[in-house]
């Protein structure tokens, strides 16, 4: 089997947030909605604070909350571990959104331009985007591991490795810090990452069994 | 009916927005003629050193191009009258009447003369903000800025401009760094040789946010590695995030640190163990023989400066192929003579002279921990603890290997930000850093400090007294150049500016208020500028408004109406990135951490077709020439060189006089000429470039008209027999003194303190005075001011002009603090501020408001600002509500420092709105 997952190395986020933008501009995502935040955070009081970057793209759970809360089926759960959101199903009850540990998700409550009116590239026909890319208001709104892109793998080994068939947050990471590619292939490097650099998943505890792992600061 | 896909291409390019790119090469995804993604150039993966991967800039460019704010047309200002307040009733008019317009008042400034009355040029024009490239202003750079280029020509083909009006490019860039950097190793910017880089010691370098993308991503696979960074700076910035440590420094005393780093390695630790010796003796001036009078004691007959032989017990010139052991330590009977101020000769018979090395260690002697412990607010043990460490890590003795060549292995460093190597206290922060790195033997080794672009110096050649040359401003009775000739009196006063255009912040003061003895300096007739925003990005805003509203008749290439462009009487609307047509020279040591291992020229391209009528930079020049009746000068320039080097005479490629070529005839010719006739344009267009390899011991090349300095340094200093000029400043000492003579000549006293820091060891100073200074001559009371105003950058924004970029903010507001102006929560909390509060921030100039951030990670003493907002016009921007430091700022002589530099730091009190 195979099943997508992500490796992010927080030793080398510098919380630049290019895969925000990159993943946005890739994915016509609306203002006000990120599918791949980095959260920018201080911990401590001064002089004894840190301060650290944490990406939190959907961590495409294995059991996820999301997906258990949904009224219509309108998240779907891949073979390959990927979630998705059948915006054709989906009636926008917000379940999800308040469901999801990681704040992964948000309703798209309404149509706004960046500049208050739509430039070309917002006018870009849906139908010749990816299904997931076609926003609509009312409904929720997630991360997909750039499943179109993905599945132009011709072979699973192509999968994080090949720009093509690799997420845009990965293909754009200035500090290499992501990592892409099958969690089921002891061979891979993910597994490898995860293995050998003690990679951990956020919330572990809940239960989700999420498919993005960290390595440590 | 359903729309179908007729075109789906990728379009290699690359983003230039600023120079911390090199630039990034990419691939604009257009699809139906609309431009969908970005994405790295991936065909480039090989030649770019950080995969060819693309910054967050780079990512907006869609946006930036379809931004309906844009300026769509030329326009010209119908309201005669200039101000704030002022509509300038903008009338859209066609390209031929704008650019007949801009060229009527030109050619009439030719027929009365270049110079007005009292030397200046008529003409000023400002090439863009920090690191915008000839490239970027296309042949439009041939017209008024040719200097500096292969072509050897002094200036544009329009004759003198002055290039001393403009933004904060230059006084608050890493300037005073450019200067010292490139006196002592050719290092405009000093980077860490981050790969190979074990300790870091980083005085509020914000690499994270300014180091682009390869900077980026070698501190990243460093600190994957292992490499100890230790970062100090008053707040804990986004690279300050990931360093093993941050130290929370009190602003301004950066430099005290590092001299009471200098007494602990050389009074307090065993030097003579931990230093690079070998290297102290023959790479560096540690042992010329200093006589009493302070100068270099020189041989009678050669007039070479004199080293004792411990092994021949005698005195021998510097390069004399028979020395043995050139001695550091000692006091030695010499006779020889010495070369003051103005070549006033001493001769010496038999006086006792010691290295300059012994000097140094007296001259730290004073500097101890506990001393600057009071001053930093840094604990003395921590000083003593980083000065250990820093040496520990400098594996004194190592050798690697680069090209076959053996160089020494220092893995350490010392980079500084522009809140230090820039204004009052940079030469002290300067010299201190670089004594630190020559004591370890780092400079120019492997994993240590290494420089990275040549803008001033130009190849590596030796002086007399056997240092790198460098081309200072004369000083010499007879020489010196006065009046000066340009607005900001840089000839005359700033002797470290040699070969440096500007700008300078001092101009726009000295355009209203002229100081004592001063020939007063004009408003110039013509004002031309280019991608900069002086009302936000100079200090002083103020200022730089009373002399905007002055100026008859102001022309700017305009992204969208601006603060500045909000006075100007033409707009001339150039292309943008994903639609304009350049080529440029990339890779080498070009910008920034840039350190790649090919050079070669690339080629950005339109992607899409013009949304607006804009026009290509270089057509607007080739229209302009024309229109002037220069198009004959401005082909033969081109044929010269003048544009990146390409000279185009005497080959199949040569421009005919009368001619008026596109930009693509242009560039086309330009390709042809690079690849000996194999590759036009239009090959160029298809794979984005052409690269060979870029050696990085060699000698560097002069690529695309600029010198590229190799990788390391030390492989051609040691060919040519050059030594680091450290830790002695003789040639300071000497034209600080006759710098000094001339100024006094003329009556003018108020450079004093600027001339002062021109010595051959640099003294400690309090610099933090200054500013008080400032407060008393506004008749303010500085105690008043407690809190001290910093600013910081965001990648979003470094650089670039993309403030009216809304993804940008989107973005960067995600950061700690948002962009607004942030401070310590227990300070706020005093004075009953609130996170999200509207404050103001008031100096003893002037007031700003803005929104406050509060945060742990600020002393408490400081307000920080994100550079640079404070937009009142620019679209989008001008909702913002974030304050901008420079509108508390005065241009003031005594926050200047000898380079011309001041420091983006202020004085201010904070109060709720």
């Amino acid at each position: 089997m195979t099943r997508l997952g992500m490796v992010i190395n927080l030793k080398k986020c510098v919380g630049c947030h290019t895969c925000t933008v990159a993943c946005k501009v890739d994915n016509f995502v609306p203002p006000g909605i990120f599918w791949n935040d980095v959260y920018d955070y201080e911990v401590g009081e001064y002089p004894n604070v840190t301060r650290s970057f944490l990406p939190v793209p959907c961590q495409h759970c294995k059991s996820p909350a999301c997906k258990d809360v949904c009224p219509t089926g309108a998240t779907v759960q891949r073979e390959d571990g990927i979630v998705y959101v059948d915006y054709d199903k989906c009636l926008g009850c917000g379940y999800c959104e308040v469901a999801c540990p990681y704040r992964a998700r948000r309703i798209y409550r309404e149509k706004t331009y960046y500049f208050g009116q739509p430039t070309p590239y917002e006018q870009f026909p849906a139908e010749l985007r990816a299904p997931y890319q076609r926003h609509k208001v009312g409904t929720a709104s997630k991360c997909t591991f750039c499943m179109a892109k993905v599945d132009k793998a011709t072979d699973r080994s192509e999968i994080g490795v090949k720009p093509d068939a690799t997420p845009t947050c990965v293909n754009s990471c200035i500090a290499k810090a992501r990592y892409f590619g099958d969690l089921d292939d002891p061979q891979s490097e993910v597994s490898r990452l995860i293995r050998e650099r003690k990679g951990f998943r956020l919330l572990e505890e809940l239960g989700t069994d999420p498919s993005v792992y960290y390595l440590p600061r | 009916m359903a729309e179908k896909i007729w075109e789906d291409k990728l379009i290699p390019t690359y983003c230039q927005q600023c120079n911390a790119g090199c630039p990034d090469l990419l691939k604009v995804h257009v699809v139906n003629g609309v431009a969908v993604g970005i994405e790295p150039n991936w065909d480039m993966a090989k030649i770019h050193p950080a995969d060819a991967k693309v910054c967050v800039k780079a990512y907006g460019l869609i946006q930036k191009n379809y931004n309906p704010n844009r300026v769509k047309a030329p326009m010209k200002r119908t309201n005669p009258k200039k101000g704030k307040d002022e509509d300038p009733g903008w009338v859209e008019i066609s390209w031929d009447e704008a650019l007949n317009m801009l060229a009527e008042r030109l050619k009439k400034v030719r027929e009365k003369g270049l110079l007005d009355e009292n030397g200046y040029p008529r003409v000023a024009f400002h090439e863009g903000g920090a690191g915008t490239s000839a490239s970027i202003l296309g042949t439009f750079f041939v017209l008024f800025c040719a200097k500096g280029h292969a072509s050897g020509s002094p200036q544009g083909i329009f004759g003198p401009v002055d290039m001393t009006l403009g933004g904060g490019k230059g006084v608050k860039c890493n300037h005073t760094e450019h200067l010292l950097g490139e006196l002592w190793h050719k290092a405009f910017i000093s980077m860490s040789d981050t790969p190979n880089t074990r300790y870091l010691l980083s005085f509020g370098r914000n690499d994270n946010a300014t180091n682009g993308v390869v900077g980026v991503r070698r501190h990243s696979e460093a600190r994957a590695r292992g490499m100890k960074r230790v970062q100090l700076e008053p707040h804990l910035s986004v690279t300050g995030a990931t360093a093993d440590e941050w130290i929370p420094i009190k602003p301004g005393t950066d430099h005290t640190f590092l001299y009471a780093m200098v007494h602990t390695i050389l009074h307090e630790l065993d030097w003579r163990k931990m230093c690079d010796v070998p290297f102290l003796k023959k790479m560096t001036n540690s042992p010329y023989l200093v006589a009493p009078n302070g100068y270099f004691l020189r041989d009678k007959a050669t007039r070479k400066p004199l080293i004792w032989d411990s092994a021949d017990n005698r005195a021998k010139v510097f390069d004399a192929p028979d020395i043995k052991d050139p001695a550091i330590e000692g006091e030695f009977t010499v006779s020889g003579i010495t070369i003051g101020a103005d070549d006033n000769i001493e001769e010496f018979a038999d006086i006792k002279a010691t290295p300059s090395f012994v000097l140094l260690i007296e001259h730290v002697r004073e500097f101890t921990p506990e001393w600057a412990a009071k001053e930093c607010d840094v604990t003395a043990g921590t000083i003593r603890r980083i000065t250990g460490e820093f040496f520990e890590n400098a594996m004194v003795g190592a050798t690697a290997k680069v090209e076959g060549e053996e160089l020494p292995l220092r893995p350490v460093a010392i980079t500084q930000g522009l809140g230090v190597n820039c204004g009052r206290g940079a030469i002290q922060a300067l010299w201190t850093k670089h004594v630190l790195e020559m004591l370890a033997g780092s400079i120019e080794a492997v994993g240590g400090d290494v420089g990275v672009v040549v803008l001033i110096s130009g190849p590596v050649e030796r002086s007399e007294d056997g240092f790198l040359t460098y081309p200072f401003h004369p000083t010499k009775k007879g020489q010196w150049k006065f009046p000066p000739g340009k607005r900001d009196g840089v000839p005359s006063l700033l002797p470290l500016c040699g070969g440096f255009d500007g700008p300078y912040h001092l101009v726009w003061r000295w355009l209203v208020e002229t100081p004592e003895n001063w020939p007063k300096p004009s408003i110039p007739e013509v004002f031309i500028s280019f991608k900069s925003n002086p009302l936000i990005s100079q200090f002083d805003t103020p200022m730089v408004m009373e002399v905007l509203k002055q100026i008859p008749f102001y022309a700017t290439f305009a992204y969208t109406v601006d603060e500045t462009a909000w006075f100007a009487d033409l707009l001339l609307p150039e292309d943008q990135e994903l639609e304009t047509l350049h080529i440029f020279p990339c890779g080498a040591t070009n910008e920034r951490e840039n350190f790649w291992e090919y050079s070669g020229i690339i080629v950005k391209q339109p992607a899409v077709k013009r949304s607006f009528n804009t026009m290509n930079i270089s057509d607007i020049a080739t229209e302009l020439s024309a229109k002037m009746g220069l198009l004959a000068e401005y082909n033969e320039a081109l044929n010269n060189g003048a544009y990146l080097g390409m000279k185009l005479k005497g080959t199949p490629y040569e421009l005919k006089a009368d001619v008026k070529y596109t930009a693509e005839e242009q560039y086309d010719r330009m390709c042809k000429l690079v690849t000996r006739g194999e590759h036009g344009l239009d090959w160029f267009k298809e794979t984005g470039g052409i690269f060979h390899p870029f050696q990085k011991t060699g000698d560097g090349e002069v690529h695309g008209g600029f010198y590229m300095r190799p990788w390391y340094l030390i492989p051609a200093m040691r060919r040519k027999g050059i030594r680091f000029e450290l830790p002695y400043q003789e040639r300071l000492k000497r034209i600080g003194e006759e710098l000094g003579a001339r100024v006094h000549e003329k009556g003018i006293y108020w450079w004093d303190s600027q001339i002062e820091e021109y010595q051959a060891l640099i003294h400690w100073q309090d610099t933090n005075k200054f500013l008080d200074q400032v407060a008393v001559r506004l008749n303010k009371n500085p105690e008043d001011y407690p809190l001290w105003l910093l600013t910081t950058h965001a990648m979003q924004y470094a650089w670039s002009s993309n403030v009216g970029v809304p993804i940008m903010m989107e973005s960067s507001s995600r950061s700690v603090g948002g962009n607004w102006a942030q401070m310590n929560w227990k300070t706020a909390e005093k004075l009953g501020i609130r996170d999200g509060d509207d404050i103001w921030i008031e100096s003893a100039y002037d007031r700003v408001k803005g929104r406050v951030s509060l945060r742990q990670g600020v002393r408490p003493d400081c307000v920080v600002t994100v550079g640079s907002f404070g937009q009142w016009v620019t679209p989008y921007a001008r909702d913002f509500n974030i304050a901008n430091l420079n509108h508390v700022s005065p241009a003031a002589v005594e926050l200047t420092d000898e380079g011309g530099a001041s420091k983006n730091h202020m004085k201010v009190r904070v109060y709720k709105a």
